[in-house]
């Protein structure tokens, strides 16, 4: 089961790469502060030092990086 | 004169001229940012023992990031955390069948310290950088070092995300005599692994999508020393794969749709499914920029296969009765916001978590789980940028 | 909206960027595309002792040079307006600067001229993605022709990627639009009047794409009512001498500074030539007749 989540995620990103042609100078809103504000890393390394601590799952978006005492 | 024109000929040739390297940031900023953390009080019809409080933990970080040279920049971090309080050391089901919460004794006072530095080269095509974590608390430290990279393809609408990280850590429970796992866990370590796989997306003008894999190994001693009767294998394998979408949106001064969705699955019987939703909305007042975020996170984990509720398990046997490893839900749902005036920006979060037994939305089982935390923190900093 | 001027000096002209936004991004966003514009006159610099361009053009005659893939791209655009200017418009032409001295009021000697002329000779020049070879010594390459073109280009993009969207980059009179203004009434620019070039001839709108002009006043001399101007024909080592200036639109700011510089080149051509692209252009001529199909 795990295999075909993993397969059709890696299938659809192949797929999407061939639909987009943003020109670079159309990259503005890509970059604007809303789009990127989720990601404040002092906030985001927090919540994961909680979650991490608190909850049975860890992990997401990076590499592990340094363990606690809390779990 | 030609066949095609000179205006075609021409605009294909220039296009076709690279674009000069991904452009390291340019800023230093300093950040400092306080939370308080609150955990609510265990129910007391279900604490068997005379304490109900639990954790209060304080938390400073201070963040300095700058550019070094061309193209280098360096992100640090700096966190001292201050806990104060108890927390459960079993639970089990009575001759009733109701559960009973065993909570440590007396309230710890802990102080922990985690340092942080990251720095990231800039390339034409992507980047490379590399992580140096450590921390000291009380009773246990850590190490971790770590790599990563990015590499930009099909003209930068692609990105190609690949880190890995290990860490090596030491156990050393306080008033390590005052029980058999606290005695057996001093001085042992605790090791992992990790790489993650990801490639980002740019869909459209307006959005991208980024979706990844990630594998952790652990190793060493994984039980918690200060429970009793917990029992862990002294090994974990993990995966995650996690989809992130940003959608931007129209609205007022600027918004976004920041969409997260994780799928977690371990050896340990443990699978979770967490979907965290954010919408950033941009304000303009006069010469400050508000952005305001709430956001709603839903989590829902089963159990480990060697959780129970066993008062007196075969001490042969795995066993673990931290309401970590059980079987459970839980809604986060929190209001960010960030208030920008010429090169600061401040920051007041809230976020309040519930975690109920009924919130499961797979594997949900009968047992009640009274140290389920629900927890409150409070933040508020500031960033200076020059 | 407030609208934010950054003005500074490069490519021995006057600059400007003029941004609508908030201050605080806009501030940074103007360092960000300052630093390039400077970055592409350093790498491209013939004044410059540690240029790319000047390693190049030292290793004339001897060695081939290393070199990246922005500048094989510079090359290879170079290489299309040789041949859509049946090679009038020919970077190894710098060298007649030589012969040509706009300060000394003098015309060039033939026999300096006759020296220069077997230099000039882009066909000869051996180039690839990785390396290129001038083969005489002597030889030289010169991106002054399309280099703050280009810069404009680049700066722009730099403001888009970092989220400015509306604005221009007015380099020496070379534009590109970032975005067009907030509240869409597209961004007012005039062309210089040969004659008078403090003074505008004409006016236009822009909403998009950029606007560049090559004219007769930019750097010239008259001598005996004759006027002489920096634009060289590469096969005879003299300069045009029937448009006094030209204004292209088109996307981008380096295309539409290379179809001016074309038009120039092919002088009394020019006009035909120019109705075949489909851009829209204004020319003035020597007579002060314009043509249009703004």
């Amino acid at each position: 089961m795990n295999k075909i989540i993993l397969l059709s995620v890696v299938v659809s990103c192949v797929i999407i790469s061939g639909c987009s042609t943003v020109k670079p100078w159309q990259r503005g809103y890509l970059s604007k502060d809303v789009m990127t504000s989720a990601n404040d890393p002092l906030g985001s390394s927090l919540d994961n030092h909680i979650y991490f601590s608190k909850e049975g799952s860890s992990g997401g978006g990076q590499a592990a990086g340094g363990g606690c005492g809390c779990n | 004169m030609k066949k095609m024109t000179a205006l075609s000929a021409l605009s294909a040739a220039a296009m076709a001229i690279p674009s000069q390297a991904e452009v390291a940031p340019t800023d230093k900023t300093l950040s400092y940012r306080y939370t308080n953390y609150q955990e609510a009080d265990s129910p007391r019809e279900r604490t068997f023992t005379a304490e109900t409080g639990r954790y209060q933990i304080d938390v400073q970080q201070f963040g300095y990031r700058t550019p070094v040279g061309e193209s280098w920049y360096i992100a640090s971090e700096l966190q001292f955390e201050s806990m104060s309080g108890a927390s459960p050391t079993q639970t089990y089901t009575d001759a009733d069948g109701k559960s009973a919460l065993i909570m440590s004794g007396a309230s710890i006072e802990e102080q922990r310290v985690d340092i942080k530095v990251a720095p990231k080269k800039y390339f034409a095509g992507g980047t490379a950088g590399g992580l140096l974590a450590m921390s000291k608390e009380n009773d246990y430290q850590s190490l971790a070092f770590g790599l990563d990279g990015t590499l930009d393809i099909f003209n930068k609408h692609t990105t190609l995300i690949g880190s890995f990280s290990v860490s090596n850590d030491e156990l050393s429970p306080t008033d390590a005599g005052l029980s058999t796992s606290r005695t057996e866990a001093d001085g042992q370590k605790k090791r992992s692994f990790s790489v993650y796989e990801g490639i980002s997306q740019v869909i459209d003008k307006y959005s991208t999508l980024q979706a990844g894999i990630g594998y952790t190994q652990l190793t060493g001693y994984l039980s918690d020393p200060y429970k009793f009767e917990d029992r862990r294998p002294d090994i974990r394998d993990q995966i995650t794969l996690s989809v992130q979408h940003k959608q931007f949106a129209n609205v007022l001064d600027g918004a976004a749709l920041h969409s997260n969705y994780r799928y977690y699955y371990d050896d340990w019987g443990i699978a979770s499914h967490t979907l965290d939703v954010r919408w950033a909305q941009a304000l303009n007042l006069g010469k400050f920029r508000l952005i305001a975020t709430p956001l709603v996170r839903y989590y829902t984990q089963t159990k480990a296969d060697f959780y129970t509720l066993k008062q007196n398990p075969a001490d042969t046997d795995l066993n673990s009765s931290d309401y970590r490893l059980s079987s459970y839900g839980a809604f986060t749902v929190g209001f960010n916001s960030e208030l920008k005036f010429e090169q600061w920006a401040f920051h007041f979060d809230w976020q309040q978590y519930t975690s109920r037994e009924s919130f499961a939305l797979f594997g949900a089982s009968d047992d009640e789980a009274p140290a389920l935390v629900n927890f409150s923190t409070f933040t508020a900093g500031v960033d200076y940028k020059f | 909206m407030n609208f934010l001027q950054h003005n500074f000096t490069a490519m021995a002209s006057p600059c400007k960027f003029i941004l609508q936004g908030e201050a605080p991004a806009i501030k940074q966003a103007c360092l960000k595309a300052e630093a390039e514009v400077q970055r592409i006159e350093q790498k491209f610099s013939r004044y410059r002792e540690s240029s790319l361009l000047q390693v190049i053009n030292k290793n004339a005659g001897i060695r081939s040079t290393k070199i990246d893939a922005e500048t094989a791209g510079l090359l290879n655009y170079a290489q299309l307006c040789y041949q859509q200017s049946d090679g009038l418009f020919d970077i190894t032409s710098g060298i007649l600067r030589k012969a040509w001295n706009f300060k000394s009021n003098r015309l060039p000697r033939e026999e300096t001229l006759q020296q220069l002329l077997p230099l000039i000779n882009w066909s000869s020049v051996q180039w690839d993605q990785d390396e290129i070879l001038l083969p005489k010594k002597n030889m030289e390459i010169d991106f002054g022709g399309f280099g703050k073109e280009y810069a404009a280009d680049r700066a722009a993009e730099i403001f888009q990627s970092l989220g400015i969207l509306h604005g221009l980059v007015d380099l020496g009179g070379d534009i590109r639009i970032i975005g067009d203004k907030a509240d869409k009434s597209g961004w007012n620019i005039g062309i210089r009047d040969p004659k008078q070039p403090d003074s505008a001839i004409s006016h236009i709108t822009l909403h998009q794409g950029a606007m560049a002009t090559s004219g007769n006043y930019e750097r010239f001399m008259q001598i005996e009512s004759q006027h002489y101007c920096h634009i060289m024909k590469a096969n005879t080592g003299w300069p045009v001498n029937h448009w006094a200036s030209v204004t292209i639109l088109a996307p981008q700011c380096l295309v539409a500074g290379s179809l001016a510089t074309l038009t120039m080149l092919a002088e009394e051509n020019g006009e035909a030539w120019l109705k075949e692209q489909e851009v829209p252009f204004l020319t003035i001529d020597i007579k002060g007749i314009q043509s249009s199909n703004l």
